[in-house]
């Protein structure tokens, strides 16, 4: 089972990063498109369009432990390192000619949603300029709206999007095959959601859980997804957690060059973390553009900060953690983890903040930040909050 | 009194202060000093009755995660980030819906015939600012942004009780100024006494503000406003650097501008990407810029814009 699990992995993977390597280019007639995170992804797989996650590959690049030279060519260039990094990795890794799995293909258009921060689009307007392509920005109101309006918003830029796709690739949009792949990233999701579920009992490492997530991020409406977590859901059922080990709850970006996180792997486990659920997106509604809204205008990151802790509330209390650990990423300022001070309601449990940065390893100081992880498990009590 | 940081924000229904620092921080590690300062602002200072945040950038964004639970009248003005005329009527809503909460939590009609006669004033003062900008390069520009800095952080109807005499200013070399400058006048005189003259800006309270006013009618008053706006505002918040550059460079050239002094904030993110894309321009076309931080000490000698001087 293990190895299917791998392998299945690794074919999601291969799959997603096909035409980065020389050895399968992208076809003269297939469109590329580079797109960020939160992107209506389904409008990009309808319509065949190959798509490309630059925040997925900085952190790829980040985990290959070759973003120093990325974020050295970036600073050269003028952009600064202050900036989120997966963009000042991405950066230099075009600009230095490729990462860890080759060169991304080149877009024919670039495109970037604000439902979970305003530096993609900032972001975009720069690649815009390098490679001279359109730019394409959906603007996501979130749950501060203007109620029906904002529907009627978000649902005319989709369908300029589609008019803008359907150009683009001399294509007309199939509402069936659309429909059916947002029931697949319907399904995906409740898959997630369903392996998430069992961590509060049931072990995985903590580099196997923020490792397995990126299928739902870079491959969300596709069945091999679902095969995957089918299988990664059956096998995780079956090992029990140690109940000896500290249970922590990760609040913030998990940073991508280090597999452990710098936790003690014998003596603690995460048993959930707010980055886990940024992609349940909710698919509700009765026809594919309500679906589209519901899912890609409510993202996490785009709530209220009441809406955010009653979320993040339901899942420590889930997850049933004694502690939590709070990463400050220096490239994030829409992380969530920053906001624990007085005016947060889940400082009920014990918490260790910590600094790092997502990509630049260099930020982190390992040694000081092990040290105070050990030091906090020591003092966490032992039974259940 | 309210406090914002945005031209977003209209002011048609009631006064709103243009946040220019606070002496003491809210702690927030990898957030910019303006909002760290503002948030402490809008929890501390009890001359702010509420806060008005705009979706400006992910620091203003979150801010208001830490100022909702506060007992002040707080709203997030979600404006769109493009320019359609989808965005003009979901604009309009959400205007609406601004003065409904306004006139819900302070208990106070605001009346067409008030909206009427704000709109003139800020027509008026507008008009005013526009004039004398006109004439950038002939007065000092500390003095400049100075005069503006008093009109924006009093009521509307004082902003001519605020006009004061520009001093004149001996024509030097001509740069161009983008970034914060509007909390650091002592940046201007001395870019100034260094012999550059500054010929214009984008600078959010200066030029930005001061586009020439939108007609504004009562039977579409809301849509009006959302329409000039969006049409004044052009910021990096609305997602095109090239639209925001295009009519920087024209000035640039219309002006014989030689250089560009491009200011930053540490952690201030829009800007630091707007400068990269500036820099990649303005570089293709031999315009030279140079980048400071606010932070730097740097800025504050006068070697710094001696040698700026001398390059360009």
């Amino acid at each position: 089972m293990a190895e299917s699990i791998s392998q299945s992995f690794f074919e999601i993977n291969k799959w997603v990063y096909r035409y980065f390597s020389k050895k399968e280019p992208v076809k003269p007639e297939q469109k590329v498109a580079w797109i960020s995170s939160f992107c209506p992804v389904e409008l990009f797989e309808v319509f065949d369009i190959a798509y490309v996650y630059p925040e997925s590959y900085a952190a790829v690049t980040a985990a290959s432990g070759k973003e120093q030279a990325c974020l050295e060519y970036s600073r050269s260039q003028g952009l600064s390192l202050d900036c989120c990094s997966y963009s000042t990795c991405f950066n230099g890794c075009i600009g230095i000619g490729g990462g860890p799995r080759g060169m991304p293909p080149k877009p024919d258009i670039l495109i970037a949603a604000n439902n979970q921060c305003n530096t993609l689009p900032n972001w975009w307007n720069l690649m815009a300029e390098q490679w001279h392509v359109p730019l394409f920005i959906i603007d996501y109101p979130g749950e501060y709206n203007a109620g029906s309006q904002t529907r009627t918003y978000v649902d005319t830029q989709h369908r300029e999007l589609v008019k803008v796709l359907s150009a683009l690739t001399g294509k007309s949009l199939d509402l069936e095959r659309l429909s059916q792949l947002i029931n697949t990233s319907r399904k995906n999701i409740h898959l997630w959601k369903k392996i998430t579920a069992l961590l509060a009992d049931h072990d995985m490492s903590v580099s196997a859980l923020f490792d397995r997530i990126s299928p739902l991020i870079v491959a969300r409406c596709l069945p091999v997804t679902s095969s995957f977590f089918t299988l990664l859901a059956e096998d995780y059922d079956k090992t029990e957690r140690d109940p000896y080990v500290k249970k922590l709850y990760w609040l913030g970006y998990p940073f991508w060059y280090q597999g452990g996180r710098v936790l003690p792997e014998t003596e603690s486990q995460v048993v959930g973390a707010d980055y886990l659920s940024w992609w349940n997106l909710n698919y509700d509604g009765d026809d594919v553009w309500e679906q589209l809204y519901n899912a890609y205008n409510f993202t996490f990151l785009n709530l209220t900060a009441k809406s955010k802790n009653k979320i993040l509330l339901e899942d420590i209390h889930r997850s049933r953690a004694q502690a939590l650990i709070i990463n400050h990423n220096k490239s994030c300022k829409r992380d969530f983890s920053t906001f624990y001070n007085e005016y947060n309601d889940y400082s009920v449990l014990p918490y260790l903040a910590i600094e790092s940065d997502m990509i630049d390893r260099n930020y982190l100081n390992k040694t000081a930040v092990q040290d105070r992880i050990n030091t906090f498990l020591n003092i966490i009590d032992n039974a259940s909050p | 009194m309210l406090l914002t940081l945005s031209n977003y924000v209209p002011e048609h229904f009631t006064d709103i202060a243009r946040f220019a620092g606070y002496q003491e921080q809210f702690r927030l590690s990898h957030y910019c000093q303006y909002i760290k300062e503002f948030i402490a602002a809008s929890l501390k200072d009890p001359n702010i009755d509420g806060v008005v945040l705009p979706n400006s950038c992910d620091c203003v964004r979150t801010a208001i995660d830490y100022i909702e639970k506060s007992d002040k009248y707080v709203y997030q003005l979600k404006h769109p980030t493009v320019n359609t005329e989808e965005a003009v009527r979901y604009f309009t809503v959400i205007i609406e819906q601004f003065k409904f909460t306004l006139e819900h939590y302070f208990h106070k009609t605001i009346t067409i015939e008030e909206i009427s006669a704000r709109t003139q004033l800020i027509t008026d003062r507008n008009s005013y600012l526009h004039n004398v900008y006109e004439n950038a390069g002939s007065f000092s520009y500390g003095d400049y942004i100075g005069m503006i800095n008093r009109m924006l952080n009093y009521p509307l109807s004082e902003w001519n009780g605020h006009i004061s005499a520009l001093s004149p200013k001996k024509q030097g070399k001509g740069v161009y100024v983008i970034g914060p400058f509007l909390a650091n006048i002592a940046l201007l005189s001395r870019m100034e006494k260094c012999g550059l003259t500054i010929m214009g800006d984008n600078l959010t309270n200066s030029k930005r503000l001061i586009t020439i006013p939108f007609p504004i009618k009562t039977d579409t008053l809301y849509e009006d406003i959302a329409r000039s706006i969006l049409n004044e505002c052009a910021s990096p918040t609305m997602g095109r650097f090239n639209t925001l550059y295009e009519k920087d460079y024209q000035e640039i050239i219309k002006k014989d501008i030689k250089g560009v002094v491009f200011l930053c904030k540490k952690f201030c993110e829009s800007y630091d990407y707007l400068f990269a894309y500036y820099q990649e321009r303005l570089q293709t076309v031999g315009i030279p810029i140079i980048r400071v931080y606010t932070d730097d000490i740097e800025y504050e000698s006068n070697t710094i814009w001696e040698t700026f001087y001398e390059m360009i």
